[in-house]
């Protein structure tokens, strides 16, 4: 299991659009993807599990992959979070 | 106000909309927030724009569609509504496809829109037994008492 702390840059965080792209490029990767914010945790394969944890802009979350692909995904989940416009 | 508080008092529901297609069903269905005085006429054509433009990023579980845009083009106040469709339309989302629930959402700052309204609605259309009913529900009324027994 790797994981990996960022701070979320994109103005309207991952709001409906974004998190469905979000989603999408999760799902491009064998290995589990969770995405920890605060005390809660949401598979982020799921666009409602992520949307149900209301993440804005600057807020913080951890991303946490585990299986065999787990360290291409989280460094492309990562980049793809951070690199998110709109 | 919560989403259910909202749709309940508001009585913000419309039951077995008649649309022709999913242009139709946002034009007609949000009315709903004009009606209510949370959202302009622009908002709905903004709504419909962006899809054209971004692809369907409204629809976001297997037959629910969450119409809502940017606070700024044409948001005035917190407001919701549920529609639901006599006849599902398609969104062009091979996924999500067809669609017959709409949950309207207008939120006046990004942070009412994401951190309040959205999780809401995705909490109730995670609940796949709460969205069947939903759906099938033939009055306005049994669609509000579906969500004041589900516990939202």
């Amino acid at each position: 299991m790797v994981q990996e702390t960022i701070v979320v840059s994109n103005p309207t965080g991952l709001h409906t659009r974004p998190a469905k792209q979000v989603v999408s490029e999760a799902k491009n990767f064998e290995c589990d993807i969770t995405i920890r914010f605060g005390e809660k945790e949401a598979n982020m394969k799921s666009l409602l599990k992520l949307m149900k944890l209301g993440i804005s802009h600057n807020h913080k979350i951890d991303i946490v992959c585990d299986g065999t692909d787990e360290a291409q995904a989280l460094a492309h989940m990562k980049n793809f979070i951070l690199n998110l416009e709109g | 106000m919560g989403f259910t508080d909202y749709i309940v008092k508001k009585k913000a529901v419309i039951c077995a909309l008649d649309a022709a297609n999913w242009e139709d069903a946002i034009k007609e269905g949000g009315k709903i927030l004009v009606d209510k005085g949370a959202a302009t006429e622009d908002y709905l054509d903004n709504i419909v724009r962006k899809c054209k433009e971004n692809g369907p990023y409204i629809v976001i579980a297997p037959g629910i569609a969450m119409p809502h845009a940017r606070p700024e083009e044409g948001a005035l106040a917190l407001g919701y509504g549920i529609v639901t469709l006599k006849n599902p339309v398609s969104f062009h989302d091979p996924d999500n496809d067809p669609v017959s629930l709409l949950i309207f959402m207008a939120a006046p700052s990004v942070k009412e829109h994401n951190e309040v309204a959205v999780s809401q609605i995705a909490d109730l259309c995670d609940d796949e037994e709460a969205v069947e009913k939903i759906i099938a529900a033939s009055s306005a009324e049994e669609i509000i008492d579906i969500l004041i027994n589900q516990g939202f």
